[in-house]
């Protein structure tokens, strides 16, 4: 069984500062390249970056390329930007496990094409979930969203040259 | 004496006895060859009435998956155009509330609210990265936005992934 992840739940749970359990309820996570690049950045500042790092040094996050182009450039995920293609993609190559993502149109993507490769997707608030019952966290998805809500105050992003 | 059977049977003359047609010294060896591994492939295929039961039900299904797949290509088609449409209407949507001096991302967001926007959507068409997206996201005190899924559908993926992790 497989477990593919795009940025958004990386990235979710990076920010609240519980990053390190997703090793506890998954284990091994494949990300695409393009996953890695958004979740790492400059390798500095963000709050994934440093974390994202150690995980593939450690091994439990891998970093996969995907191999199938027709399908990456075919017409119902064409529109998806570059890190959910490619998870979508992957998810599609390797079939069999679980694709980590909060974005609509790959959860579409999923229900459309994954589904009989034996893909099911989970999103921030399932893995929260999930976590709740099997006591790896005490946050419940209510927390977590507004712990992601006070983030203005917490981290400074760059968009565009200045500082948000 | 060696037998050589008649190749191929067609659909109908499957469950008839099989037919002799010639010696093996009537034809080239490599022809005796060729019909006999024919043949015996052909044999294997046809003899009991359980494969042969079997063989018939697969040809009656696959003129059905062959019909079935033409849908479900023909369907494929409606949804791509269906979404072609969706995306040069959301360009419009948003070229036409550019024009009345609207900051892009304001818009992208507006429309991400209201479901017309995925997230991969916002980031491609504003150049933002996900850390951004969820920066951007509190700034304006919105939540994550998912598709409509009914509460069973939902349970099913939670009762599954509980299962397996």
């Amino acid at each position: 069984m497989i477990i593919i992840s795009d940025a958004t739940v990386l990235v979710n749970f990076a920010l609240v500062d519980k990053f390190y359990s997703l090793k506890q309820l998954f284990k091994h996570i494949v990300v695409p390249v393009s996953v890695y690049n958004e979740v790492y950045g400059d390798g500095n500042h963000l709050p994934g970056s440093k974390e994202i790092f150690e995980a593939k040094r450690e091994g439990w996050v891998e970093v996969v390329r995907y191999t199938n182009n027709v399908f990456y450039n075919r017409q119902g995920i064409r529109h998806l930007d570059a890190g959910e293609r490619e998870a979508v993609t992957i998810a599609y190559e390797k079939g069999n496990g679980f694709l980590l993502t909060d974005d609509g149109d790959a959860i579409r993507a999923c229900k459309m094409f994954l589904h009989l490769k034996n893909i099911t997707y989970l999103s921030t608030i399932d893995v929260c979930k999930i976590m709740n019952d099997k006591k790896i966290i005490r946050m419940n998805y209510i927390e977590m969203s507004l712990k992601l809500r006070q983030l203005n105050s917490k981290y400074k992003f760059r968009y565009q040259g200045r500082t948000l | 004496m060696k037998t050589l059977v008649e190749f191929p049977f067609s659909k109908s003359e499957e469950s008839k006895p099989i037919k002799i047609i010639g010696g093996f010294s009537k034809k080239s060896v490599n022809e005796s060859l060729q019909v006999t591994l024919e043949s015996i492939y052909d044999r294997n295929y046809s003899i009991g009435p359980k494969q042969a039961r079997r063989r018939d039900s697969i040809m009656q299904l696959s003129p059905d998956i062959k019909q079935l797949q033409k849908q479900v290509n023909y369907l494929q088609e409606l949804l791509d155009q269906e979404n072609n449409k969706k995306q040069r209407l959301i360009d419009e949507i948003i070229s036409a509330r550019l024009h009345t001096n609207e900051e892009l991302l304001d818009i992208l967001f507006d429309l991400y609210e209201k479901g017309l926007l995925s997230i991969s959507e916002v980031k491609k068409r504003g150049g933002i990265n996900q850390y951004q997206f969820v920066y951007m996201l509190s700034e304006r005190d919105m939540s994550f936005v998912y598709p409509e899924e009914n509460i069973t559908e939902q349970e099913e993926r939670l009762k599954k992934a509980r299962e397996l992790l």
